[in-house]
């Protein structure tokens, strides 16, 4: 993995602020993807912006449907009464990605 | 002679379990206070990690991931690199309670959050209910996998069967499908070792 400088933010504010004008530059959210990537140098990105500290992971109702938080974890969303409940496609679909054996990976995974 | 030897063996292993988190502290101890006054040099931040219920004050690169914190800086090598992809479930800890594969995760990002590793089950000289029920009904063969499948074992129960799940999952037979970290190349892909999560009586041990 290449060198890269690591900041965390506590407000989307700053984690704009962090990004804008820069090209090499990606957020970390759950990380599943981007670290592994990185491992294998097929992403090298200049800097890190932690947005774990975000409040994004909230799931309600918002016009009749739901909104997901970005930082909403899949098992938390496929276990959600309400997308249970409503979307119910959403919920198995999750469940069906990655293998039975893989509930860490959808723990850690955010939408 | 089979109970003997799974006796005598069981004995063995956890002789060799206690033996391990002492060694273990002392290495953690000595990390410790190589770092505490110590000031970054170019390309590094100050981490401080909460393991086990201790502090670790560590000067990290930020690519560092927790397993490598884990294992090389701090000296807890119970939790193993096995793919190092977050397939094979071996790297397996808790943060905050939940499971997370600590070789995708960095260990800058898990400053200020509780982790608990294999080492940390146990309280004091007495094992964790998990550690024994493995021990005793015999669940791992080669050993690798047997950390972060108990690691992983030990996040379920804490974290219940999710709620509102309609497929079944709820139900105490199909602990085992959550239980599973990842991948055990010994064991019938570590059927072995999830059935002793059915042994365990209460499911509130954590």
């Amino acid at each position: 993995m290449n060198p890269f400088t690591y900041t965390r933010v506590s407000n989307p504010s700053d984690a704009v602020h962090q990004v804008t004008g820069k090209s090499d530059v990606k957020f970390l959210a759950g990380g599943t993807n981007l670290i592994d990537l990185m491992k294998m140098n097929v992403q090298s990105p200049a800097e890190l912006v932690d947005i774990n500290s975000l409040a994004l992971k909230r799931i309600e109702n918002f016009g009749g449907g739901l909104r997901i938080g970005a930082l909403a974890s899949n098992s938390e969303v496929a276990t959600n009464l309400m997308v249970q409940q409503r979307f119910p496609v959403l919920s198995q679909a999750i469940l069906a990605g990655a293998s039975h054996n893989s509930e860490i990976w959808r723990r850690s995974a955010e939408i | 002679m089979k109970q003997a030897l799974i006796a005598g063996g069981g004995l063995a292993a956890a002789n060799l379990l206690l033996k391990y988190s002492v060694h273990a502290r002392s290495a953690a101890n000595t990390v410790l206070a190589e770092q505490q006054n110590a000031t970054p040099a170019a390309g590094t931040i100050n981490v401080k990690l909460k393991i086990n219920g201790k502090t670790y004050p560590l000067i990290l690169q930020p690519q560092v991931t927790l397993l490598d914190a884990l294992r090389e800086r701090i000296g807890l090598t119970g939790s193993k690199k096995g793919c190092d992809r977050g397939q094979c479930g071996a790297c397996t800890v808790l943060a905050d309670g939940l499971r997370i594969h600590s070789c995708l995760a960095l260990a800058a990002a898990y400053e200020g959050k509780e982790i608990v590793t294999i080492e940390g089950l146990a309280d004091g000289d007495r094992l964790h209910p998990l550690q024994n029920a493995f021990i005793k009904h015999d669940g791992f063969q080669c050993g690798f996998c047997t950390p972060g499948q108990i690691m992983s074992a030990a996040g379920l129960l804490k974290e219940g069967c999710p709620s509102g799940m309609t497929c079944g999952v709820h139900e105490r037979q199909h602990l085992p499908l959550w239980c599973l970290s990842g991948y055990c190349r010994c064991d019938r892909g570590g059927a072995g070792g999830q059935s002793i999560v059915l042994l365990v009586p209460c499911p509130q041990l954590f």
